[in-house]
């Protein structure tokens, strides 16, 4: 059986060609930067998280069996290396920010942090401003409703794309989706960002 | 149909992500409804605000960074080792400290040779077995002095010379009472005010046996099981001796029974053993040393004229703040996690 040339460089990186693991992963890189960039939402935690994903793909490489194809169980380990960096994050956040947010348990009404910051109606904001403010808002969404969101809607990966590296059901995709839609819809619509 | 029905179909219905008999159905509500088709328009441009922000470019160093990342790592994948707690080191630390004090109190007292032999039985009694330790601990000793004690003191091993009026001596307490100080429990007890109020913070682990035929392809096996769970499971640490393998899984509590019998099915397994511990102690003790340094750094942060002592302090608080994160996290994942230790012998009990 002919081994494909993923395949390949995978069986010559488990042996420690490293040269071999940059030239497969360099296809991915891209993507996975942009991953990281939409959960951490600047670009050097982005780059940070996106270079401690590839050196934890290299290291865990011999377990990797390809019952999901290769990308696949890339973007699973950034999604995961950046949702644990923020989990870590949180946790000493509050102690800098001293006014805490109000967040309820959906993370639905984030809106003193965002207030100042964000466009409204009645002024018209550049491109930019805007991208800033989808951003701020997907930082806003609690870890289940971010990745779905990030991964569909961002990244326009598939339902079934999005289970696999979600490693959870379709259906399970599919009510997170709606879920996490409507919380950012409502925001949205307040700030009558919406036609 | 009804709004609220509507309105649950309304992200998989852009998506086309929906049954023939839904799609009739929510068309017709769509017709007639002019709150849900509002919310229809709205989500459509929503959509396509979120599917337009721009795609990045990766940085220009990235793959150059990626390059020498790679060239650090000195294992190569298939090598066991993908994590070290560094329990050891701080067992080291605790016994260097110690092993300092004693140096310290000894050294204004009685001469030389004398003081050595202390720091050695102290060692001693640290690590009665691991030669490793002792190499750790002397270095540790080595460096000590540097910064506490201001290069006045130093230690009895490396410099016996005996001390003219100082000081410490009077604080310095004899070993056995340094010893009881130092143990976790009695922290906890003096600062028995604080953690009171705090909730207990207790790590459980599971221990179990696994016999099989080939022990490398069981180690292979359990990696395969903690990879299917990816995102609930990780190998956290593997360690090899002669007569077994100890693999340490990380599980998210949630996934602990299903990983368990996941694990059963390689081979002939013990039931697993429960046990706990509780880093109450370590987590509070962390946690306000961290509370501290925070509040520290960002006050030194937020002035724009540093003098250059300010400085300095700001870098050594932005050190120690990245290694008490960095300890955060380790506690963290021990108390997030449930380890699932299992203990793989290498050849198979013939009885």
């Amino acid at each position: 059986m002919r081994l494909s040339r993923d395949e390949d460089l995978i069986k010559q990186s488990i042996h420690g060609n490293t040269q071999a693991f940059e030239e497969l992963v360099h296809k991915y890189q891209n993507r996975i930067y942009n991953l990281a960039y939409r959960y951490m939402g600047n670009e050097d935690d982005a780059s940070d998280m996106a270079q401690e994903a590839l050196i934890k793909a290299y290291r865990s490489l011999a377990s990797f069996k390809g019952e999901s194809s290769f990308s696949t169980w890339l973007y699973r380990i950034t999604a995961n290396v950046c949702l644990d960096e923020l989990r870590k994050r949180k946790r000493v956040v509050p102690m800098i920010s001293l006014d805490e947010p109000a967040v309820t348990s959906d993370g639905e009404d984030i809106e003193r942090d965002l207030a100042d910051s964000s466009p409204t109606a009645d002024i018209v904001f550049e491109h930019k401003e805007m991208e800033k403010y989808l951003q701020a808002l997907i930082s806003t969404l609690k870890p289940e409703y971010k990745s779905v969101i990030i991964l569909r809607d961002v990244m326009d990966f598939s339902y079934e794309e999005v289970a696999e590296i979600l490693q959870c059901s379709i259906g399970t995709v599919k009510s997170r989706l709606s879920r996490g839609r409507e919380i950012l819809r409502k925001k949205l619509s307040r700030r009558e960002l919406l036609p | 149909m009804f709004c609220k029905d509507a309105r649950e179909l309304l992200s998989p219905y852009v998506d086309g992500f929906i049954t023939e008999e839904e799609k009739v159905a929510l068309e017709n509500h769509l017709a007639g409804c002019m709150d849900c088709r509002q919310e229809m328009t709205e989500l459509r441009s929503m959509l396509q605000l979120f599917g337009g922000l721009p795609e990045l470019e990766v940085p220009s160093n990235f793959g150059e960074e990626l390059h020498l990342r790679l060239l650090r790592e000195k294992t190569v994948p298939s090598i066991k080792k993908e994590h070290t707690p560094h329990r050891t080191g701080w067992v080291a630390a605790a016994a260097a400290g110690i092993a300092l004090a004693c140096g310290i109190y000894a050294s204004s007292l009685v001469p030389a040779p004398m003081i050595a032999s202390v720091n050695d039985k102290i060692i001693a009694m640290f690590s009665p077995s691991d030669k490793d330790s002792n190499v750790d601990i002397n270095n540790i000793l080595n460096h000590i002095p540097k910064t506490d004690q201001s290069g006045k003191l130093n230690p009895a091993v490396t410099q016996p010379t005996p001390n003219t009026g100082n000081n410490s001596t009077k604080q310095v307490v004899p070993p056995t009472v340094q010893v009881a100080t130092n143990s976790p429990k009695n922290n906890n007890n003096n600062s028995t005010g604080k953690t009171a109020a705090i909730e207990q913070k207790i790590a459980t682990s599971f221990n179990l046996q696994l016999r099989t035929d080939n022990a490398t392809d069981t180690i292979n096996s359990i990696r395969q099981v903690a990879l299917n769970n990816a995102g609930g499971v990780e190998v956290y640490n593997a360690e090899t001796s002669i007569s077994n393998t100890l693999v340490t899984l990380r599980v998210k509590p949630d996934q602990v029974n299903q990983v368990i019998s996941e694990l059963e099915k390689l081979g002939i397994t013990t039931n697993p053993m429960k046990s706990s511990e509780n880093l109450t102690s370590d987590y509070s003790k962390n946690k306000n040393s961290l509370d501290r340094v925070n509040a520290e750094v960002i006050s030194l942060e937020s002035r724009t004229n540093l003098t250059p002592a300010e400085e300095e302090r700001l870098q050594a608080r932005l050190w120690e703040q990245s290694y008490l994160n960095d300890k955060q996290a380790e506690l963290e994942q021990q108390l997030d996690t449930v380890a699932i230790k299992i203990l793989v012998p290498n050849k198979t009990d013939s009885n």
